[in-house]
């Protein structure tokens, strides 16, 4: 039955060999257990002698066929072994038929009985042995050889499902090989008084060849199901994207469509369309184009893909965009067109907008293509650069930069097209452009890829900058300037503890000169008092140095520098400034300086002006107060969102409920000869800094003020 | 050292200008005595032997204004220079008012330095005297009876005998009596030493 079903089964599709090849098997295991069947149950030699010829010829029919189908269905096999295992397996069969009585033996001079599983079979009684069986064994090699050898090809290379194939067929058709050689091997020997059955492992290896079989039966069915799941699920997705699916088949003139690209097209329903009519749809000045393209995509076989309008009623126009295949048969003959279409009329709408955005933008617009030659450029770029739009289209973009950026350009622009996307040019750069008299401009450019039908375009939207740098300038100009006015300003109220700290040493070294004077009218003159004189005075001389270099270096006017720094220095700096004053105005200084801060970065001086600024608020608010509540505290640490962080707090009058922020507006102030620009200016150097600096009430009263500055970045050593 | 010698005391809190002051002072043959602040000066109770202070006005802890008010309150104090780096008009005023000697802003010249130490030193020593004077005189006015204190106040006041007796309310032959014990127990010869002694008790 399983025979004809799978002959059944070739027959219908003469390229499924390893079917065939199954029946062939089946044959061979049908014939097998026929003719052992007889053999056990015949009483004469001779009867036993002429089935077991036969038994050699169909079991070396059913070898044939079980290589066969290794040999089809695993596609690894050696072809050439394949050959070999085939062709010993029936010289065998040749000795088999030519000499003594059988392959196996030579004489068969009786049959006893025995019993076989609960039965009565004949067995060989008395016989001689037929060399030739050696033949017959060294054929069995040749096939394991073979299987083996395919099983192990497709197990390295094949997949998952493949591997448990070569295991299940493999498997068993080595194992049936080495017991029917082995069993009937034994059995001609003598060594087992047994019948031959090799039909019994022939027929296990028929049973996982219907196993393989059946699976791929199986699975077809499922891919078809799954074939056909997916064929809906595409049709619904075009339907929902509004393209249009077609098949023209050229032997019959016919155009098969959807009803979304009859829609598109303007064709009924169920009306009949062929090419002509197709090509009525279309938009006479593109038919001539249209017809070229499809004729030469047949022509060559190929793919194509094109744009052309519809008329559709009212004189509308309809873009479409349409992409086939051509599709051939075995002898080249191009039998039918499949594609899809869909409307493109928006796009295209879009695009006919385009040159007037462009050309109406107020930025200079210049797009380039992948080769870096200029496409289009707007009105606003020919007035910034100087160059008529003629002078430029056609042109490399390098040539509206400087002659120094223009090689590292190429190499960007290279880059830039292997992975475009929008975003501004030279991020953390300076930018310039060449005008057409050479003269150099700043610019921002941001960077946009456009995908056309003549590959990604770049556009360039170039911004002219100068006016925007040159207020830049003057704003951080004037900021440098109110900032120093403000430190001298600030200097003129610490005017007294200047002087006290610079006429301290200053007095130091006139007392030690006139007492040198006196010391030399000595008789006779104390040298080694004016030796130490003369030190002293040098070491007093240097403070007095120190005191103006600081004052100097506080009163300079500067612009803001960003250095590495030690917030604690800048705090030990400040001090020294006003000390004198603190002493002076009697308050009292706690310094909590944190150790081992790492650095921020920014202006020293800009700093120090606004922790100056801090301490002289504090004590300014603190006049009123009885003397032991006059405590300025001065603090350094590291805050939990590491920022370094210095606060100054007073015991004050405080700050008035909601008005912590008005403090640092420019003009405000609560002191009676106050400018108002203190804090203001203390906000500025901060904020510039990308520190935040704001005040608060102290529970025990006072206020506090803090400032918070970014840490540094690492800088790699070099 | 001799202590009969007068001492100028230096108080600065700076080092280095009281090295070099004191090395001035000293090779223009002074004694000196330096303190780095106004408690160590306080303490070492200077006015012990005659001389005179030199004084930074600006100090951290107490300053030179509350030192020159607490010294005032001790039994010989000295007459104090002030010396300030920076000195205003209301504070040199204060100090002045309270009996400061000087005034001077540093740096100072010897040219004035010198001289206002001169003058000091020449105020303790008359100062000095002036009160062991008065310490002497109002020890003798100690023994004076109630009634004695009233007869010497209505002589010195220039009034006869008779007058006294009258406003006393007695005979004039008690208040000569009275008189007699007044300027034997004050050590006068005449009425003008008695008026003189009175003037001392006085100041």
């Amino acid at each position: 039955m399983m025979m004809l079903m799978f002959l059944l089964v070739w027959s219908r599709d003469r390229s499924s060999w390893e079917n065939l090849c199954f029946s062939i098997t089946v044959f061979g295991v049908v014939g097998l257990m026929a003719f052992e069947m007889v053999s056990m149950h015949t009483e004469s030699p001779e009867v036993y002698g002429g089935a077991a010829k036969w038994t050699h010829l169909v079991y070396a029919i059913g070898v044939a066929g079980a290589l066969g189908f290794v040999h089809f269905y695993f596609g690894t096999s050696k072809r050439w072994l394949l050959g070999l295992a085939i062709g010993l397996r029936f010289l065998a069969v040749v000795a088999n038929f030519t000499t003594g009585q059988c392959l196996h033996l030579k004489y068969i001079h009786s049959l006893q009985k025995t019993t076989f599983l609960g039965e009565q079979v004949s067995v060989l009684g008395d016989w001689e042995i037929n060399r030739w069986v050696l033949l017959g064994q060294f054929a069995s090699l040749v096939q394991l050889w073979y299987v083996v050898d395919a099983s192990i090809r497709l197990w390295r290379t094949g997949s998952a499902d493949d591997k448990k194939r070569a295991v299940v067929v493999g498997g068993t058709l080595a194992v049936f090989i080495i017991a029917a050689s082995g069993q009937s091997g034994l059995v001609a020997a003598g060594v087992l008084k047994m019948p031959f059955i090799v039909s019994i492992p022939f027929f296990g290896l028929a049973l996982a060849m219907c196993y393989e079989l059946s699976r791929d039966v199986l699975r077809s069915a499922r891919l078809s199901r799954e074939l056909q799941e997916s064929e809906r699920r595409m049709a619904l997705a075009a339907g929902a994207a509004n393209l249009g699916i077609w098949i023209r088949d050229l032997v019959k003139n016919e155009i098969w469509a959807t009803d979304q690209w009859r829609g598109l097209l303007g064709f009924e329903k169920l009306e009949q369309i062929n090419f002509d009519g197709y090509l009525k749809k279309v938009h006479p000045k593109d038919r001539e184009n249209l017809n070229r393209v499809l004729s030469k995509a047949i022509e060559s076989k190929g793919h194509y893909e094109t744009e052309y309008r519809v008329v559709i009623p009212e004189d509308r126009i309809r873009w479409i965009a349409s992409r086939g295949q051509v599709e051939s048969n075995k002898d080249g003959k191009p039998l039918l067109v499949r594609g899809v279409s869909m409307d493109i009329t928006a796009l295209k709408q879009a695009e006919e907008k385009f040159p007037l955005v462009v050309e109406a933008s107020p930025n200079g617009i210049v797009l380039v293509n992948s080769d870096g030659e200029i496409v289009l450029v707007n009105a606003e770029t020919e007035k910034l650069f100087g160059y008529g739009r003629e002078e430029l289209i056609g042109q490399v973009a390098e040539m509206l930069m400087p002659e120094r950026f223009r090689v590292a350009h190429q190499g960007h622009r290279a880059g830039y097209f292997a992975l475009p996307a929008a975003r501004p040019m030279g991020t953390g750069m300076e930018l310039f452009a060449l005008r057409k008299n050479g003269v150099e401009f700043p610019i921002e450019i941001g960077l946009s890829p456009i995908q056309t039908k003549e590959g990604t375009l770049v556009l360039a939207a170039i911004v002219d900058i100068t006016a925007r740098i040159q207020s830049e300038f003057e704003i951080q100009h004037q900021r440098a300037e109110l900032a120093h006015v403000a430190r001298v300003s600030t200097m003129g109220e610490l005017a007294a503890s200047v002087a006290h700290e610079l006429n301290q040493p200053l007095g130091a070294i006139l007392a030690n000169a006139e007492a040198a004077d006196l010391f030399l009218s000595q008789d006779p003159p104390a040298l080694s008092e004016l030796r130490d004189i003369l030190a002293d005075i040098r070491r007093d001389d240097e403070r007095a140095s120190e005191v103006i270099r600081r004052m100097r270096a506080l009163l300079r006017k500067h612009e803001m520098e960003n250095l590495p720094l030690e917030i604690n220095s800048v705090v030990e700096d400040v001090l020294q400034v006003v000390s004198g004053d603190i002493a002076l105005r009697k308050m009292s200084l706690g310094v909590d300086l944190a150790p081992g801060l790492p650095k921020t970065t920014g202006d020293r001086i800009h700093l120090q002006q606004v922790l100056l600024n801090l301490i002289i608020n504090g004590m300014d608010a603190m006049v009123d107060q009885p003397r032991e509540r006059r405590r300025i505290a001065i603090r350094t640490r590291l805050g939990a969102d590491r920022m370094i962080e210095l606060s100054v707090s007073d015991l004050g009058h405080g700050i008035e409920v909601g008005k912590s922020e008005r403090l640092f507006e420019p003009f405000f102030t609560s002191k009676p000869n106050g400018m108002g620009m203190g804090l203001s200016i203390a906000r500025t150097i901060v904020q510039a800094h990308h520190g935040r600096i704001w005040a608060e009430s102290n529970s025990n009263g006072g206020a506090t003020f803090r400032v918070t500055l970014p840490v540094a970045p690492a800088i790699a050593k070099l | 050292m001799n202590s009969a010698n007068p001492t100028v005391h230096i108080v600065d809190d700076d080092a280095s200008f009281r090295n070099a002051v004191s090395r001035l002072l000293r090779a223009a043959g002074h004694q000196v005595q330096c303190y780095p602040s106004s408690a160590e000066f306080l303490a070492a109770k200077p006015g012990a032997v005659p001389g005179c202070v030199l004084l930074d006005l600006h100090m951290p802890g107490t300053s030179g204004l509350e030192v020159q008010e607490a010294f005032a309150q001790t039994e010989n104090p000295l007459p104090i220079i002030f010396l300030t780096g920076h000195g205003d008009i209301p504070t040199s005023v204060r100090a002045m008012r309270e009996g400061a000697e000087d005034f001077l802003t540093k740096p100072v010249k010897k040219d004035a330095l010198f001289p206002a130490i001169e003058r000091a030193l020449a105020r303790d020593a008359r100062e000095r005297i002036e009160r062991a004077l008065r310490r002497e005189v109002s020890a003798r006015y100690e023994t004076l009876t109630a009634r004695e204190r009233e007869v010497m106040a209505l002589v010195v006041a220039g009034n006869l005998n008779k007058q006294i007796a009258s406003d006393l309310g007695t005979v004039e032959r008690t208040v000569k009596a009275h008189r007699a014990q007044v300027m034997e127990k004050m050590q006068v010869t005449s009425v003008a030493d008695l008026v003189r002694a009175s003037d001392i008790l006085s100041r």
